[in-house]
């Protein structure tokens, strides 16, 4: 049985990230620390990506990118996300977890392979269109279908 | 005059002996056909050279008397001096003649000059006349005068220019023309001697007070004179800017008169084009609203979906922390284990305590995580902007496809327009069109406005001229009469008067046969659709050309450039006619450098049908464009060609070849 690295190794995943990413970016502006919080909200919320990614241990070379941003914007969002991962994984206390920088920086790892994962599970799937590169064209219908996608998720979200 | 021959030695790039024969009689076509740069106009300037002794004419575009003629590659091949020859024969007034010119140039050192002397010979008849150059030059000029050699070299550019502009200066020189050509100028001459000499029959009177009168009464009809000419001149300048500013007008509305068919789609491509550039102007806004909407949205939606979660859990952390904290509380009350009846000993106590403490801290940091979190949750429940994303993202959408649906009819739009259609070009050209009419409007009523005044100046003036010149020749008679010979001066007064009225009837006469003759040859002339808009062309009193349409308009001004060439033509064969009835021996060549290169093909043939009937010579020295296998069948169809030749070039001369017909030079010039 092969091991992820040599499983995935060859894909380069991270790399055919970018220009879905780029896509993202250039039409809906978000930062890094945007597209982290997209791809790891959406694969928190798909329990199977959670366990695959704990059980295969991928290394990214791009992904600290994810988060090392200076855009302030969505801090209080993450840490929506990593109280919400870490009550999922049920190891750690939680005051712990944010009060060690190290553990921080375990779970915001774990939750970069997730995004990472995620990213990668979109192009594989739902946009194999920008696996290569995105022309003008597909990125007019990436800003709907990618608008659509957003959307779904805030159908998912429970009414208050 | 008829030309004969051409003989050329020496001459330019045609350093070979090179002899034109030109056709005369019943065939009288001559054509040399020639690429450009072959020695084409070199060839009409070695005419005019042996003719008259000078290549100084504007149409060869040349600047002086010295262009250089000798053959510049013979130059440096022979060394130092080399001589180049023109021999033209021609028939004039009954008698053969030969002019020879020649000028001969030098190469010293590389550094080429050519004599300013012309050798020039005359025979007659086969004798030499021993006459000098300038009684050669006179004699030449006599027969064809320097205004009239610009009919026998006809360029049509130049005339097609002298009828763009109906102004003063054109009028004169056509008045010039017409005079010079018909011969008037001598009358001139005759009435100008006959005032002359009335005036001196009282020359010296010895009237004291009627000679100094005289000589005041002289002195006012100088300055009156002058004062009509400068109010005369004052006119004729405002006039002239008129016609300018009508012409400028007429080509602005001609411009905008072709750009109307493709007016709508211009206009549509216009307004797509600034609502392209309207929604490219907004798309930053549409995009930073997404992009905004897109973030908040994002933000927005992970607090909705993980937010609520994260309180729950945070909330049952602290429960569940609740009962492990009353069972270790109660234990510190009791200060004994559950398990077991000893007291706690002070370790164990404190153990406890610390143990209770972390706890409620870990249940403070979960209670006080939970509230924050559902203060934040309840803010973004509240807030509007969630909604804000649809909304963006429904103006995206239509951003995107309203750019997307004009882009498309721009497009198309575009490609419905003729491919030599430069959009830039024509809107620029119709906006600056329709500003520049409605401005020429203003300036001409402003010129227009000015006249009368300047109309009534010349009228006083004229007048007080008129009034001065009376009273000088009332003197003129009172010292005729005083010397006792006012019969003399009456008669010879008389007969001035007389030959002036003459000349006037003639000059008329002559004015009105002209337009006569022109109209009809401009008639034939233009094709059968220009026939339905054009009833007629005359050259009025004013010497003004005029042409009219079918409801009396003058169009002269809208005319294409092709229609003037025509125009100017007919007037240049209704003057030859014209000239040819008046003096025979006016009958001149005809000769024409790219004779048809602004006239279509049914304009070409009616050219080349009528030309050779109505001028003595044709001489013509179109481009291989020009005469092609078309044209070639239609001055095979006239059968009046006599002679053919063709302008051969090399890398450093050119060859006149001869061809025996004109089926010969078809397909095209074939090079060697």
């Amino acid at each position: 049985m092969p091991n992820a690295r040599q499983e995935y190794g060859h894909l380069n995943l991270d790399d055919k990230l970018t220009p879905f990413l780029n896509a993202v970016n250039n039409y809906f502006g978000l930062s890094n620390k945007g597209d982290f919080l997209l791809l790891a909200s959406l694969g928190l919320k798909n329990p199977e990506c959670v366990d695959e990614m704990r059980n295969k241990h991928l290394t990214f070379t791009k992904g600290k990118e994810f988060i090392d941003g200076t855009d302030t914007y969505f801090d209080q969002a993450v840490d929506v996300l990593i109280t919400k991962y870490v009550s999922m994984v049920g190891r750690d206390n939680l005051a712990e977890v944010f009060t060690s920088k190290q553990l921080l920086d375990k779970y915001m790892s774990e939750l970069l392979l997730i995004a990472n994962y995620y990213g990668n599970y979109l192009i594989q799937n739902d946009f194999l269109a920008y696996k290569t590169g995105v022309t003008n064209n597909q990125a007019n219908g990436f800003v709907l279908q990618f608008g659509n996608l957003i959307n779904s998720l805030k159908e998912d979200t429970p009414e208050f | 005059m008829e030309l004969l021959r051409l003989e050329l030695i020496n001459y330019r790039r045609l350093f070979e002996r090179t002899v034109i024969n030109f056709a005369q009689g019943d065939k009288n076509v001559t054509i040399i056909r020639a690429e450009n740069g072959s020695g084409k106009t070199g060839i009409l300037m070695a005419l005019l050279f042996g003719l008259f002794g000078t290549v100084k004419y504007e149409q060869f575009q040349i600047e002086n008397d010295s262009d250089f003629m000798v053959s510049s590659y013979l130059l440096e091949k022979s060394g130092s001096q080399a001589t180049c020859t023109v021999i033209v024969d021609f028939l004039e007034d009954g008698h053969k003649y030969q002019i020879k010119r020649s000028v001969t140039a030098t190469n010293t050192n590389g550094v080429r000059r050519q004599s300013s002397d012309v050798d020039t010979s005359l025979l007659e008849d086969g004798v030499n006349t021993g006459w000098d150059k300038a009684k050669i030059d006179n004699f030449m000029n006599n027969i064809i005068g320097e205004n009239i050699r610009g009919f026998l070299f006809f360029d049509g550019v130049k005339y097609t220019d002298l009828f763009k502009q109906n102004d003063t200066r054109t009028r004169k020189e056509l008045q010039k023309i017409i005079e010079k050509m018909l011969n008037i100028n001598d009358l001139d001459q005759t009435i100008a001697t006959l005032n002359a000499v009335a005036s001196s029959i009282g020359q010296n009177s010895s009237n004291g007070r009627l000679e100094s009168d005289y000589a005041k009464a002289k002195n006012t009809l100088g300055e009156k004179k002058t004062a009509w000419d400068d109010a005369s001149t004052a006119l004729e300048k405002k006039n002239d800017e008129i016609t300018e500013f009508e012409r400028k007008q007429q080509e602005s509305l001609s411009k905008l008169a072709g750009l109307k068919e493709y007016e709508d789609t211009i206009k549509k491509i216009k307004d797509n084009r600034n609502r392209l550039e309207i929604l490219k102007n907004s798309e930053s806004t549409y995009v930073s609203l997404l992009k905004n909407s897109t973030k908040t949205m994002l933000k927005n939606t992970i607090y909705k979906t993980f937010g609520w979660d994260v309180i729950d859990d945070m909330s049952a952390i602290a429960q569940d922390s609740q009962g492990s904290l009353q069972l270790l509380e109660t234990i510190v009350r009791r200060n004994q284990c559950i398990c077991s009846d000893h007291p706690l000993s002070s370790e164990e106590k404190e153990r406890v305590q610390k143990y209770i403490e972390s706890i409620k801290a870990d249940q403070q940091y979960h209670y006080s995580l939970s509230s924050s979190f559902r203060y934040d949750v309840t803010q973004i429940q509240d807030a509007e902007d969630v909604t804000s994303f649809d909304d963006a993202m429904a103006a995206a959408e239509k951003y995107y496809n309203d750019f997307n649906d004009i882009n498309q009819e721009y497009n198309s739009l575009l490609a419905s327009l003729p491919e030599d259609i430069n959009l830039e070009e024509v809107t620029d050209s119709v906006i600056e069109s329709s500003s520049n009419v409605k401005s020429f409007e203003q300036l001409i009523e402003r010129a227009k406005g000015e006249l009368p005044t300047l109309k009534q100046n010349v009228k006083d003036a004229e007048a007080a001229y008129n009034e001065a010149k009376s009273k000088v020749e009332q003197l003129d008679r009172e010292k005729a009469s005083a010397s006792g010979q006012q019969m003399k001066f009456d008669f010879i007064k008389g007969a001035s008067k007389k030959l002036a009225e003459l000349k006037k009837r003639y000059l008329i006469e002559a004015q009105q046969s002209i337009s006569n003759r022109a109209n009809e040859f401009f008639l034939s002339l233009i094709s059968d659709a220009d026939k339905q808009l054009v009833s007629k062309m005359i050259l009025d009193e004013d010497y003004t050309i005029k042409v009219f349409d079918k409801n009396n308009v003058e169009i002269f001004g809208q005319l294409s450039a092709g229609q003037k060439l025509m125009a100017s033509m007919a007037f240049v064969m209704g003057l030859t006619a014209e000239a040819s009835d008046a003096k025979p021996t006016c009958n001149f060549p005809l000769v024409m450098d790219t004779p048809m290169s602004n006239l279509d093909s049914r304009n070409r043939g009616s050219l080349i049908s009528l030309m050779p009937t109505v001028v003595k010579q044709w001489i013509l020295t179109p481009m291989d464009t020009e005469l092609t296998d078309t044209e070639i069948d239609k001055f095979i169809a006239t059968g009046k060609v006599g002679n053919v030749y063709q302008l051969l070039k090399t890398n450093i001369s050119s060859k006149v070849v001869h061809y025996n017909s004109l089926n010969e030079i078809k397909g095209g010039i074939r090079h060697a």
